[in-house]
């Protein structure tokens, strides 16, 4: 997983991310539900990361930034949560927050099927 | 250039990694092609050469005295490449090129690509005179820059090629790059020779790039039938692997192994 | 001065510089270079139009090909300096990586002048294995490693400069650098972070 996965688009303010458990259930269920849920056109060879909020938010400490992570579920995507006073161009985070987020990554392709 | 008229053998040609960048099989028409036919042949060679791009040349009419200049462009053709960038083919209202590109597959693999473009071309186009078939290979030559003491080592040109600037030393200091284009006739395969040498920007990091260009092509009793065209063919390689051979040192030659 | 097209547009180069510019801003850019005393070409007669020139409809597709074409084109070039096995691969990841389902129309394709930089570090440093090609949203060439725990990852820029970035994770603890750097300057900015796990990989071109 390349850093520049967690780095923010022009137009962003804050990072978006699913609180998967929203919708219950298995993993597997879960993760379903958020492929399905995805405001974005997720495509066949995209894939989803999981990292723990307490994980990420004591990744982003060591980096001396100290994130919110807020549900902030929207009109098609009821799990949706936003990181707030995430960093612009911070790179050496953004690879810290990769490394742990690659240790549990899910294709779209397994997802679906 | 050098003075050997032999060929070169295969062991002197052969070199792991032989610094042709394309090798090129032209054929010229005497008589300009419609554009309806360039696009008859377009759809014959899209499905194995999806990459496409529009050839066009454009007339400019200058007038120093007021007006903005006058632009017209025509469009005159297509370039097509293959999936794997190895191959492309150019066809355009006065000819049609075939470019195998680095690494090379060898003479064999390489005419009879081409023959096979030229096949699917006439079968496509009918007949059409020949005014010129050609065959060029542009050769780069990477050579590695040493440093010593902290300084560049100056790289002397006639350690590696034969064919080469000189001027007064006194007069101007070392140059930093050169063009060269040597024309001549060959009478032994009535060929005309472009040879061209030039310093390129360095395509690999900490090297010079010294481009050398050979260019050769039969413009006068220009053969129309594919067997003569294919004896022509192989004669004008013979000749451009003893033009190669010849203005190469040893010490070109072991930058290709 | 000469003139050429690249798709839909022209390129002009004169002297020491060069411009790219659409078919209708083309006879403008060429007075205002006429102007600022540029050496103009000779005169010449205007031509009958015989074909009108239409750019070619660069549909998604012809764009996907058409950019695989080019990044495969930078390869051959070098190609006489690289593994062939190696190239085999590179060459496989590029077209897995310009699927035409995994783009839209609106994506920025790939950077020829990152992916210079990208050939140009494999030359440098020699054909590195068991690398992970992606292209971010600017079009940079991205180019990582993960071994176990560890990561490399680099973000190639043009002119021949690299975004590094390091991550070392021992149990819960995580360490992470980056910069960026020159090529020539790798070697010196990771040092303390062992990439020789990384490079050892590397099948380097033989000294002279």
């Amino acid at each position: 997983m390349f850093p520049e996965a967690y780095a923010l688009r022009p137009e962003e303010q804050t990072l978006s991310v699913d609180w998967m458990e929203w919708h219950g259930g298995a993993k597997e269920n879960q993760l379903q539900q958020v492929v399905r849920h995805a405001e974005l056109t997720v495509r066949k060879n995209d894939a989803y990361a999981v990292t723990q909020v307490g994980a990420f938010a004591e990744a982003c400490a060591k980096y001396e930034t100290k994130v919110r992570v807020i549900h902030e579920p929207t009109a098609l995507n009821q799990a949706h949560s936003a990181v707030h006073r995430y960093p612009r161009d911070n790179h050496t985070l953004y690879a810290a927050l990769a490394n742990l987020a690659s240790q549990d990554v899910t294709g779209v392709g397994d997802i679906q099927s | 250039m050098g003075a050997r008229m032999d060929s070169p053998t295969e062991s002197e040609l052969s070199f792991s990694r032989p610094p042709i960048v394309e090798a090129v099989v032209e054929r010229r028409f005497a008589t300009s092609i419609g554009m309806d036919v360039v696009e008859s042949l377009r759809r014959q060679f899209e499905p194995g050469y999806p990459a496409i791009s529009q050839l066009a040349e454009m007339s400019v009419t200058v007038n120093p005295i007021g007006a903005q200049p006058q632009v017209s462009h025509n469009m005159t053709g297509y370039r097509l490449t293959d999936r794997n960038a190895s191959a492309v083919i150019l066809i355009s209202t006065n000819g049609i090129v075939f470019s195998r590109l680095a690494p090379y597959p060898g003479w064999r693999e390489f005419s009879e690509g081409a023959a096979a473009v030229f096949q699917t071309a006439r079968e496509t186009m009918k007949y059409s005179t020949l005014s010129r078939i050609g065959v060029r290979y542009i050769n780069r030559i990477d050579i590695p820059v040493r440093i010593a003491d902290a300084k560049v080592v100056p790289i002397q040109l006639e350690d590696y090629l034969l064919i080469y600037p000189t001027f007064p030393a006194s007069v101007l200091p070392p140059a930093q790059g050169y063009t060269m284009q040597c024309i001549t006739f060959l009478p032994n395969i009535e060929c005309r020779a472009t040879i061209g040498v030039a310093t390129v920007p360095p395509a690999v990091p900490h090297h010079l790039s010294i481009v050398f260009d050979i260019d050769l092509g039969r413009e006068v009793q220009v053969p129309q039938r594919e067997d003569e065209i294919s004896e022509v063919l192989d004669m004008i390689r013979s000749e451009k692997n003893r033009i190669f051979v010849s203005c190469l040192t040893d010490k070109a030659k072991e930058l290709f192994q | 001065m000469t003139i050429s097209t690249v798709g839909a547009n022209y390129v002009i180069s004169y002297g020491a510089g060069e411009v790219v510019v659409g078919a209708s801003a083309l006879s403008t850019t060429l007075g205002d270079l006429f102007s600022q005393g540029r050496r103009p070409p000779p005169s010449s007669e205007t031509r009958t139009t015989r074909h009108i020139f239409k750019p070619l409809e660069e549909t998604k597709e012809i764009r996907l090909f058409n950019i695989i074409a080019a990044l495969k084109m930078a390869v051959a070039e070098v190609s006489m300096h690289l593994d062939p096995t190696w190239r085999a691969r590179l060459f496989r990841q590029i077209d897995m990586l310009h699927e035409p389902d995994d783009w839209d129309d609106e994506d920025k394709l790939a950077d020829q002048e990152s992916f210079k930089t990208f050939l140009h570090m494999i030359l440098q440093y020699g054909c590195m294995h068991g690398i992970s090609l992606g292209i971010d949203n600017d079009g940079r060439i991205l180019a990582g490693w993960e071994d176990g725990s560890s990561s490399l990852s680099f973000s190639f820029l043009p002119k021949d400069k690299v975004r590094w970035s390091v991550v070392h994770r021992q149990d819960e603890d995580i360490e992470s650098a980056s910069g960026i750097s020159s090529l020539d300057r790798l070697p010196a900015v990771l040092q303390p972070y062992n990439p020789k796990a990384w490079y050892d990989n590397a099948d380097n071109i033989p000294s002279r």
